[in-house]
């Protein structure tokens, strides 16, 4: 089952990467550095208001279930 | 939280005999110090050869050692039934695995420090004083490796060694490439479902270009202070979402 999910997943990403060599010619922006680049900035925020928005889910999740679990056994 | 850094405390013994952490020390104290051989240049560009050869060697070096501790901590116990009587005693399973944690992340973050001193070293004996961003840019390499430790510990949480090894490499392969190729890729995509796997996979993926701070180091370009908090924030954020995670994967499996 492992392998399968390696090999699935290492044929998958290689398909992905496999025509990075068409994309040697960069925009006059991706010729600076990668703090005034802003697709860094801006992929670095929204992975922190996923990770935000993940936790802040996770405990409502967990909250809920609590409150049901407790809310039926007092029915029962 | 003491069973946590005695956990830790004990994965940095564990971690400090392995082979890989010696060998890999000793070729990248090995090229760093060769790396004053490069005589062939005139010596402005030397230092920046020089500069530009150890931050790699350190962040190389770095990923490696986080993903060959890492992935081996906890399938390594598992398979040596050493784990069963540390989850015998009163410990949380979540202090177990974040005692794994700091264990392989200061271990890396001492060999990230040893390799720093002689690069400070050889800094000092070519150009007489140290650059003073050296430290920042050590610390975010650390930051990068605590990173890659976080991702490949929760991998290892639910598949063997060689797999969670394997599988922390290609993150760290393809986080380091993220916004440079990936993105490029994707927006060209034409299969739409493949695009859209590939932009979930893209968001997940961590952003480890922006730990390196090798061309500042090298050019001697300021970096701003915003955008180094905000990447520290990042670095420290995305840390603690991996390792919630593996104790919350950890938790739930039967070993």
């Amino acid at each position: 089952m492992g392998r399968r999910i390696v090999l699935f997943i290492s044929t998958y990403l290689s398909a992905i990467a496999a025509p990075c060599w068409a994309h040697h010619a960069h925009d006059p922006e991706e010729l600076g550095h990668h703090w005034e680049i802003a697709a860094y900035h801006n992929e670095i925020r929204f992975q922190m208001a996923a990770i935000a928005t993940v936790f802040a889910a996770y405990l409502i999740v967990v909250r809920l279930a609590k409150t049901l679990r407790k809310w039926f056994s007092y029915k029962c | 939280m003491k069973s946590v850094w005695v956990i830790a405390r004990l994965s940095i013994l564990e971690n400090s005999r392995k082979q890989v952490f010696h060998v890999l020390c000793l070729i990248m104290l090995a090229v760093i110090a060769g790396s004053t051989l490069l005589s062939i240049f005139t010596e402005g560009v030397k230092i920046k050869m020089l500069k530009d050869l150890c931050m790699t060697c350190i962040l190389f070096a770095g990923a490696v050692l986080s993903i060959g501790l890492a992935s081996t901590g906890i399938p390594n116990d598992i398979d040596s039934r050493v784990v069963y009587p540390i989850l015998a005693r009163p410990i949380a399973r979540w202090h177990y695995v974040f005692g794994k944690f700091l264990g392989t992340a200061a271990t890396v973050a001492l060999a990230i420090a040893a390799l720093s001193v002689v690069f400070c070293a050889l800094i000092y004996c070519h150009q007489g004083h140290i650059d003073s961003f050296l430290a920042t840019a050590a610390l975010f390499a650390m930051l990068e490796a605590a990173v890659i430790s976080a991702v490949a510990i929760t991998l290892s949480t639910f598949t063997s060694t060689a797999v969670a090894a394997l599988l922390s490499f290609m993150v760290y392969l393809f986080g380091t490439i993220k916004i440079g190729y990936l993105s490029k890729v994707l927006e060209k995509s034409p299969n739409s479902i493949a695009k859209t796997c590939g932009t979930v996979l893209y968001h997940v993926l961590p952003n480890l270009e922006c730990f390196n701070l090798k061309a500042a180091l090298v050019h001697g370009n300021s970096v701003p202070i915003s955008y180094l908090l905000l990447v520290f924030s990042y670095g420290v954020c995305y840390t603690a979402f991996a390792v919630g995670a593996a104790a919350l994967i950890f938790r739930g499996r039967e070993v």
